[in-house]
């Protein structure tokens, strides 16, 4: 008798266990939204442009059905668009699909910009992709160092 | 011509009495249907003959008046060169002014004028090829969608030249759903029906612009290797701001307005389709509008909200 309660505790504690495991990374629930909205105020950003989700294939090659929320934005100034992209992916597996086209993205704008437009190089080289979780964000943009730091505190970084 | 048919009717009617045309009262209804057939038959080509001659304007093909037809290229750009570049306010007869009349759709090979403004469906199978330019475009439709499912392959100082070079780490070369690659290759794999082309900033300040001609010549021909049916529509380049750093002997608007010249020509020799986008981008000195630039004190050639509106409204109203 004791035998089988132990047996049945011992099964009992795996199975809790394996159900606390869903294949994601820790990380505190964000609105992302709201958060755009703040930086957007905070930093008196003009004419900023938001982009759905649906419009990310086409500008980074990240699919949709990897993004469980996002929050980004464009402003259409200088030579190259401020671009801000904030994102909360399904699954850690998304997580490194996203995270790799982003800083594909970061990539391509060092070799666009390098013969081109000094500042824009100068940002480029200076932006890093900033994660915790399952959020990943690439800000390109002069107020890079204030973005990152709302971002970081909204998630808990 | 009248009377040519009516000798003919004459003896037609004589054959018929002495029965000389071979038709035999074999069967009386088919006797008979033969003879309306020979009746009939000869009165319509003379009735038609009588309408072609008598009927003004019947039977004439209408005539395709394109608002270009004997206008050369040149005349188009014409303009008084000066030391900065800028000249008077360019002809925009051939712009969306918004002041024009809409006409027919011109499908000929050439200048595309105005015509009713179209959906932004009809480029859900396009897309747009283009230097940093036109990424402003892209991002301005990917939050706008004016240009619906309109597809961009565009990068920061692509040219007509960089764009036919190796793909690698280090080159320049637009990307397909997050790849770099070739652009002829990012047309094969969209898909596109449509390709609209706007290049020529980051050619004509380091090449001759006949050299930047056969480049754009060599990039079409690739393009049509992989993508047979594609149709071609060349954008003319944009102007540039009378605050931008990057004005020089190599690069102005004067040479802009050239190269757009060269560019129309090209497109008449090749038969493939001319926009000219930028015949709405002028202000009154020849320069690019102020409202439309978002990096005035900077390269002056970038666009702003306003801008791509504009852009946008004359690409829907110059459709082929």
């Amino acid at each position: 008798m004791k035998k089988i309660i132990c047996v049945l505790l011992a099964l009992t504690a795996l199975i809790s266990l394996a159900a606390c495991s869903d294949g994601t990374k820790s990380g505190k629930d964000v609105d992302l939204g709201a958060l755009k909205d703040k930086m957007i105020s905070e930093l008196s950003i003009e004419n900023a442009n938001s982009i759905d989700a649906d419009a990310l294939m086409g500008l980074y090659g990240i699919s949709a059905d990897d993004i469980e929320q996002s929050a980004c934005f464009t402003t259409m100034s200088g030579a190259f668009p401020d671009e801000v992209v904030m994102i909360k992916t399904k699954d850690a597996d998304a997580f490194d699909i996203v995270y790799e086209k982003l800083s594909a993205r970061v990539d391509e704008v060092k070799v666009q910009s390098q013969n081109y437009d000094a500042e824009n190089y100068a940002l480029a080289q200076k932006c890093e992709i900033v994660s915790s979780g399952n959020y990943v964000a690439m800000f390109l943009s002069p107020d890079y160092d204030e973005m990152v730091k709302l971002f970081n505190e909204a998630i808990g970084n | 011509m009248c009377g040519v048919a009516l000798r003919y009717l004459y003896s037609m009617a004589n054959l018929m009495k002495m029965g000389n045309i071979g038709i035999k009262k074999v069967n009386s209804d088919k006797s008979k249907k033969t003879k309306i057939i020979a009746y009939a038959l000869p009165l319509c080509v003379i009735l038609l003959a009588c309408l072609v001659m008598f009927v003004p304007g019947f039977g004439e093909e209408k005539a395709e008046i394109s608002k270009d037809e004997n206008v050369s290229a040149k005349d188009v750009y014409a303009g008084v060169d000066s030391a900065d570049g800028a000249n008077s306010a360019p002809d925009s007869s051939f712009g969306g002014s918004g002041n024009d009349t809409p006409v027919t759709v011109n499908t000929e090979p050439g200048l595309v004028p105005e015509s009713a403004a179209a959906d932004k469906s009809y480029f859900d199978d396009a897309a747009f090829v283009g230097d940093s330019i036109s990424l402003m475009l892209s991002y301005y439709n990917a939050s706008a969608k004016a240009l619906g499912n309109a597809q961009f392959f565009t990068a920061g100082s692509l040219s007509a030249a960089n764009a036919l070079w190796e793909v690698s780490d280090k080159s320049v070369h637009p990307s397909y759903n997050g790849t770099k690659m070739l652009v002829e290759d990012c047309i094969k794999n969209s898909g596109v029906k449509k390709v609209y082309i706007m290049l020529g900033m980051n050619d004509i300040g380091l090449y001759s612009l006949d050299d930047s001609i056969e480049n754009y010549k060599e990039l079409v021909k690739r393009i049509k290797e992989k993508s047979p049916s594609v149709i071609i529509i060349v954008e003319s380049m944009t102007p540039i701001a009378s605050t931008s750093n990057r004005l020089g002997d190599k690069f102005n608007n004067t040479r802009i307005r050239e190269y757009n010249s060269k560019l129309l020509e090209m497109c008449r020799e090749m038969g493939w389709y001319f926009v000219d986008v930028g015949s709405v981008m002028y202000d009154e000195s020849g320069y690019l509008r102020k409202d439309f630039c978002s990096d005035l004190e900077t390269m002056g050639m970038h666009f702003t909200n306003a801008g791509c509106e504009q852009w946008v409204s004359y690409l829907m109203t110059h459709t082929v």
